[in-house]
């Protein structure tokens, strides 16, 4: 029975610009992944490292102060 | 995608091209997979729905589907198993949704222990149908029956599995095979 089952619609192709529709949809989710994790996850990481960056700077200040005294 | 990448991409096999789109992110990959299952779950579909247009609906979530919860696949069953189960859920979901199926939950015990070998070896003339009368036969049949019959002739999908996707008893299941291939083979019997 398998047989004859696995020939029935066969002569069937799904339509042309489906192809095209599913294609661009994957692509432009992926790009939306893109921009979101821009402004979300590697935006919160870079402000963080500024963030570090300035306290480490103001903590050697200090400590040269420090010294100067 | 270049013509000469996707040519050494056709060549993956199904796993191969998983992995790749996984572990390297390389979403130009989902051509050749498309180009592999596009044509399978869209017949698939029109043989269930008899709609072009719904067809070329549910083929497209269903791909977007399948798309998105790639990395989910763990390579524990095969991968075409992975598409039909997901692509028949689909289908069944629509049908709920259309209410085109009636899914009572009854279990018939005499079906409990009849064994698929004896269910397959009747209705030997489906075998030498021709496709064209399968094709109507089978376009006749109702949604809960072809629905199987599509899983087990068309994908290969075991009673087992069958059962798991459906969320059905495994009694229930040959229950519907029986009588669907019993419906096939009266449609096919020629009118006197």
């Amino acid at each position: 029975m398998k047989d004859p089952f696995k020939k029935i619609y066969k002569d069937i192709e799904p339509p042309l610009e489906l192809k095209k529709q599913v294609l661009d949809e994957l692509y432009a989710l992926r790009f939306l992944g893109e921009v979101v994790d821009l402004f979300t996850v590697k935006f919160v990481k870079a402000e963080l490292d500024f963030l570090s960056d300035l306290d480490e700077g103001d903590s050697d200040e200090t400590d040269h102060e420090r010294r100067i005294k | 995608m270049r013509k000469e990448d996707y040519e050494k991409a056709a060549k993956l096999t199904d796993i191969e091209l998983v992995s790749e789109i996984v572990t390297k992110q390389n979403m130009d990959l989902f051509e050749v997979v498309y180009d592999r299952y596009a044509p399978l779950i869209y017949r698939k579909c029109i043989s269930l729905v008899k709609d072009p247009e719904k067809s070329k609906d549910l083929t497209h979530d269903i791909l977007m589907k399948v798309f998105l919860n790639i990395s989910q696949f763990q390579g524990r069953s095969n991968f075409s198993l992975w598409v039909h189960s997901i692509s028949y859920n689909h289908c069944m979901q629509y049908f709920k949704k259309e209410k085109r199926i009636q899914w009572d939950h009854e279990e018939p015990e005499s079906y409990e222990n009849l064994d698929l070998e004896s269910i397959e070896a009747e209705n030997t003339e489906i075998l030498e149908a021709q496709i064209k009368t399968l094709e109507y036969c089978f376009s006749g049949l109702k949604e809960e029956y072809s629905i199987i019959l599509s899983m087990r002739y068309y994908a290969d999908m075991s009673v087992k599995n069958i059962s798991h996707t459906l969320q059905i008893g495994e009694s229930a299941v040959k229950m519907r095979l029986k009588r669907g291939r019993d419906m096939l083979a009266l449609c096919m019997q020629p009118k006197k």
